[in-house]
């Protein structure tokens, strides 16, 4: 009986480790990504199978991009802030109020523009394959509908400027 | 109330002096007394359950260490598939959102 017990003790302890050295192994690359300072980019480069030498250009890419994306974030904001300041004032559309909605127009289609650039520099930084792939990938997640799953996002702040 | 004392009692004397069993005893009575003596004095042996008898052989426990080491390995492959599928979700959603100015009505 006490053999058995021992069998089933080397069983149990067995099983425990190797599910744990699966998991650990199976999950080795998310969790690097996961420690990095940039999560996101680098699962960019996992996912497309990025080299050190692109992903060192996507990432310079990327930190210009943010950075005018800063700037066009600071412009919309302030364009919207004005147009709700002029809602609450009037009780009719005003040509003022035409004038900020035409411009919160124009910036959401510069912002568009720009990163519709970004997504294709960074395409090109790809392999031909992979740059395909990745723009299908872009096409899905940011040019589906909004009502589409796909496009929906955890939190409203996350863009993060 | 004060109790009258049996033993003093000379009528329920004579009506205990006159009783006595007349029944007589069931067949093999002392043998069967003997027995239970024996038995009561006898060391039980160490009982083990159906259980135990069944699923602590060897055989038994072997077959049931492996299921265990293949639960173990299995359980920890499906988590680990969907952990990292959550994560993978949540890192593309995270590059997604910093793409895109307009993702999750930002600004």
């Amino acid at each position: 009986m006490k053999r058995a017990i021992l069998i089933l003790l080397c069983g149990l302890t067995l099983g425990v480790l190797t599910g744990a050295v699966i998991y650990l192994a199976r999950t080795a690359p998310e969790r690097a990504m996961l420690c990095c300072a940039k999560p996101e980019l680098a699962w960019l480069q996992h996912e497309f199978q990025l080299t050190d030498a692109q992903f060192a250009r996507v990432e310079q890419r990327h930190g210009d991009y943010l950075t005018h994306c800063a700037e066009m974030c600071r412009r919309i904001a302030a364009t919207n802030g004005l147009l709700l300041a002029r809602v609450a004032a009037n009780a009719a559309v005003t040509p003022e109020m035409e004038k900020l909605l035409a411009d919160a127009a124009q910036l959401r289609v510069e912002c568009q523009t720009r990163m519709l650039d970004e997504c294709f520099a960074v395409s090109r930084e790809m392999s031909p394959e992979q740059g395909r792939r990745y723009l299908a990938w872009v096409q899905r997640q940011i040019f589906a509908m909004p009502h589409e799953p796909a496009t929906e996002t955890k939190s409203p702040d996350a863009h993060g400027h | 109330m004060k109790e009258p004392n049996q033993n003093t009692d000379p009528q329920l004397k004579e009506v205990l002096q006159t009783w006595g069993v007349n029944e007589p005893l069931p067949p093999r009575f002392q043998e069967r007394v003997w027995k239970r003596i024996e038995a009561a004095e006898t060391p039980k042996p160490e009982t083990t359950s159906w259980f135990a008898a069944l699923f602590l052989r060897p055989a038994f426990a072997t077959a049931a260490a492996m299921l265990l080491l293949i639960a173990g390995l299995s359980a920890g492959y499906l988590r680990a598939n969907h952990d990292a599928a959550h994560w993978n979700q949540e890192l593309s959603q995270r590059y997604v959102v910093a793409l895109n100015p307009y993702a999750g009505g930002h600004p």
